[in-house]
């Protein structure tokens, strides 16, 4: 029983990483005033580490008070999903922008290229992972997938830096 | 505030000279941002205080700053843009303060607004005042973790005070 859960949720997370992978970037969605390349190179800052601060959580935790844990869980959770769907739009984004970039490219690294496709998916399906966590499980999203999730984001903006010089 | 080396290039993060180029080195806008913080902000005791104060020379209505002080002395655009570039700073400060040091601030801005923390607490907590400090066009996701820091810290206040209370 628990294998087929566990199947189907691994089913559910490639489908909708397929899905947010291949769809448009959306007009008009929520960027934060920002558009375009300025969105998809948008440095956060290290977001995910305060959103995600156990610090914070531990303060909290200090102060004893049940009403107060669950706000602050419930806060965080609210900021943790709009976090994940704004890095799933700017990995699109990034997708989009790069593979519109390779199409006239002359000197197209085959192999490069695929790893590249390879990560963006990895990261959408982490993205598609973290955003379900953070609205069903009771324990929210793991923090280190977080963190792993934003540094793996960054990594791959240089690629679409490249493709547009 | 450290004064040196700010770019007043487009809104962003504030760059230092250790990350990136130094725009309008000693323009007219660093000057007014120099004199600034070193006669003004440095008198107000704390950076949620200060952010507070910046955000109340912004127009309502137009987004502009204004500062007749300033404004005497020095061009009505360098003035606004050194003052756009104060609360900025400010505000990414704030935004990177750990949920401890941001309740710290709120209780230092409390002490120095001379209210009663119950009538304080209650206002802030019902009518959100913090909402109207944020700068305009910094990044979405930030000024809303850093106005759930602030709604999270008025709560831990109002527990203390409950408990206080309760004690008596």
């Amino acid at each position: 029983m628990s294998t087929l859960l566990i199947c189907l949720v691994i089913a559910v997370v490639l489908l909708c990483a397929l899905v947010a992978f291949v769809g448009r970037d959306p007009a008009g969605a929520d960027r934060g005033l920002q558009t375009g390349a300025a969105f998809a190179e948008s440095d956060l800052g290290g977001l995910s580490e305060l959103i995600f601060s156990e610090r914070d959580r531990q303060f909290v935790r200090e102060e004893r008070s049940a009403p107060l844990e669950a706000l602050f869980v419930r806060e965080r959770r609210v900021i943790a999903a709009h976090f994940f769907e704004r890095t799933l739009l700017r990995l699109r984004w990034i997708r989009a922008e790069h593979l519109q970039s390779s199409r006239s490219a002359s000197d197209l690294n085959v192999l490069a290229e695929g790893k590249l496709l390879v990560l963006l998916f990895y990261l959408c399906c982490l993205c598609v992972f973290l955003l379900l966590c953070v609205r069903m499980s009771p324990w929210g999203a793991p923090r280190r997938l977080a963190l792993h999730l934003e540094s793996g984001t960054r990594r791959v903006v240089p690629a679409i830096r490249f493709s547009r010089a | 505030m450290d004064t040196k080396d700010v770019d007043f290039g487009p809104a962003g993060p504030p760059r230092t000279q250790a990350e990136g180029p130094m725009r309008l080195a000693r323009s007219e806008a660093q000057q007014v941002y120099e004199d600034f913080c070193e006669r003004t902000l440095v008198k107000i005791s704390g950076d949620l205080s200060r952010m507070i104060y910046v955000a109340s020379l912004r127009d309502y209505n137009s987004g502009r700053y204004h500062h007749a002080g300033l404004e005497a002395h020095f061009a009505a655009d360098a003035v606004r843009r050194a003052l756009e570039r104060a609360h900025f700073e400010l505000f990414w400060k704030l935004s990177r303060l750990a949920l401890r040091d941001l309740v710290s601030e709120v209780e230092l801005y409390m002490a120095t607004s001379r209210e009663s923390i119950d009538d304080f607490l209650h206002t802030w907590r019902a009518i959100e005042p913090y909402r109207v400090a944020i700068p305009v066009g910094v990044d979405a996701l930030a000024a809303e973790l850093m106005i759930s820091n602030l709604k999270l810290g008025l709560e831990v206040l109002q527990t203390r005070r409950v408990r206080q209370e309760g004690h008596r």
